[in-house]
């Protein structure tokens, strides 16, 4: 069996809080193989973002384990084989749109990767590499955030809600070229969203999650042709898919109340 | 808007590109307009006294006449604050960054901080001089606890407030403590520790002025003191003019060396009130 890129195992996470301990995740497996789309999906406090956080060594399991690519977090980490991406595009004001994306490799030092101005281009960002981060859009400076991760050559790409700060118009275009970018690159995704129709569209798998304590509820395939195209997001399957979706989401919300 | 115009009829003559100009010498017009009835009320009425309050325009003379005397005294504080000032900030700044990378430190240091800067310079002056001598070595003393403190607790803050998001993005590209002060948290203070510049710059100065009234043969504070001894008002009233200007003058350059190193400070407060 090939190893997947990303493996949690039974994994359980308790945080000790003001009021007592909070079970965040409780025994959640699922794994996420190279080059797959997977979705995490869930009601809040269901854990996506810690989930996340195991995955890039930040925060650590009580129980279970992660694995990625058969390794540690920490040395997956170390090896520079994972990389971030959050709701804010979180850059430094203070350098360029270029600097900005270089200041990664600056840190990670890989010793194989892509020219930071091929990047750029890449995300759709050529020719603004001299402009500082409140020059550009919201879209736009998500655009870097991306290429910020994209430069290190990473395998696992995680993204926190990504797009949920743009405006809808915005953040479907950030979705169709998302894609765009994922189909030429192939990276491992690991994404996180509130969003039903962004998970249907974007991904190859949705994992749902209940809430307190953070469990999977259920896997769903989306097995739509790639690219998903205007003409894919129109069909029945694609509004079969949403309602699956969001009867299971509906279930971790009936269990809430 | 409109409304705010039509209920103050005398803005809405003014008019939109004179309001701007009126706007932006306000301030002068406004210290110009103090002066001025001073010195015509003064004069009409004799009151106050001109060995209470001298004229403006004496004082401006006088100043003129003395330039040279108050120049060099002037010259001695000036050097004392600066010293004070630079020591006082390096050591600031630098146990600033201990704190970042060791939480004791700053349980040791912020509250032998704040009991130093509790006690009244007026009261801790004497007791430099007898450690330090009557020489510059106590004014700079002064100068050093004035300039540390404001320093010392903007810092801590400009240095601890970074976004949780990027530390854990740093976190996740492998970036080291040391890279992590040097790339985000030392610029990412920067605004503040130009908030304590604004207030350490002028201090320095006025501290090391305060600290030549003990015991001083030269300074701005001994020329006040001298001044005050001789009933010499004019001098007192010039001491007191150029060190306002020489504050003053610090403030701003301050602020133009802020508004050239942390230009992106002002992008992102514009951006706030558009």
């Amino acid at each position: 069996m090939v190893t997947p890129t990303v493996a949690l195992d039974k994994v359980t996470v308790v945080f000790s809080t003001a009021r007592g301990p909070l079970t965040a995740l409780e025994e959640v497996s699922f794994s996420v193989a190279e080059g797959e789309f997977v979705t995490l999906i869930g009601p809040s406090g269901c854990g996506k973002s810690t989930i996340l956080r195991l995955v890039s060594d930040i925060h650590h399991p009580v129980a279970g384990s992660v694995k990625v690519a058969g390794d540690t977090p920490e040395h997956a980490r170390k090896k520079n084989m994972v990389t971030m991406m959050f709701q804010e595009p979180v850059l430094l004001p203070w350098l360029t749109i270029q600097r900005n994306v270089t200041l990664a490799l600056e840190l990670t030092r890989p010793a194989d990767h892509p020219d930071p101005l091929e990047v750029l281009e890449f995300v759709g960002l050529g020719g603004r590499e001299k402009d500082y981060p409140y020059q550009l859009s919201g879209g736009m400076q998500q655009r870097v955030a991306l290429a910020r991760a994209l430069v290190t050559n990473p395998r696992v790409l995680l993204m926190d809600e990504p797009f949920a700060a743009l405006d809808e118009l915005t953040r479907d275009r950030m979705g169709l070229w998302l894609l765009e970018v994922w189909e030429r690159s192939r990276k491992t995704v690991l994404f996180v969203t509130h969003s039903v129709p962004e998970a249907v569209h974007l991904s190859d798998r949705v994992v749902v999650l209940d809430a307190h304590p953070g469990r999977v509820r259920a896997v769903v395939e989306i097995n739509l042709p790639r690219p998903r195209t205007e003409e894919v997001r129109q069909g029945l399957e694609f509004f079969n898919l949403l309602g699956t979706l969001r009867e299971h989401l509906r279930a971790t919300q009936r269990r809430e109340a | 808007m409109t409304d705010a115009s039509t209920r103050l009829p005398a803005a809405a003559t003014t008019g939109a590109p004179r309001r701007g100009l009126l706007h932006r010498s306000l301030p002068v017009l406004l210290i110009a307009g103090f002066f001025l009835s001073w010195e015509v009320i003064q004069r009409a009425t004799g009151y106050p006294p001109d060995f209470i309050a001298p004229l403006p325009s004496s004082v401006v003379v006088y100043t003129g006449l003395k330039f040279r005397l108050l120049m060099e005294n002037l010259l001695v504080t000036v050097i004392e604050a600066t010293i004070g000032f630079v020591i006082g900030n390096v050591l600031a700044v630098g146990l600033a960054i201990l704190s970042v990378f060791s939480k004791n430190v700053e349980r040791a240091i912020m509250p032998f901080a704040l009991a130093v800067r509790s006690i009244p310079i007026i009261a801790i002056t004497p007791v430099l001089v007898f450690l330090l001598g009557m020489g510059l070595e106590s004014k700079i003393a002064v100068a050093v606890i004035v300039s540390f403190f404001p320093t010392l607790v903007n810092m801590i803050v400009g240095l601890k407030t970074v976004d949780r998001r990027l530390l854990e993005l740093l976190f996740v590209f492998n970036a080291s403590k040391w890279e992590t002060l040097v790339r985000v948290r030392l610029p990412s203070s920067m605004p503040s520790f130009f908030a304590a510049m604004k207030i350490a710059v002028p201090s320095a100065f006025l501290g090391a002025a305060v600290a030549e009234w003990i015991n001083a043969s030269s300074g701005i504070g001994y020329l006040i003191i001298v001044s005050t001894y001789q009933f010499n008002t004019v001098m007192l009233y010039s001491t007191m003019l150029i060190s306002t200007l020489v504050s003053g003058l610090a403030y701003f350059a301050v602020g133009r060396l802020e508004g050239v190193l942390v230009p992106w400070q002002k992008h992102l407060t514009e951006h706030l009130e558009e």
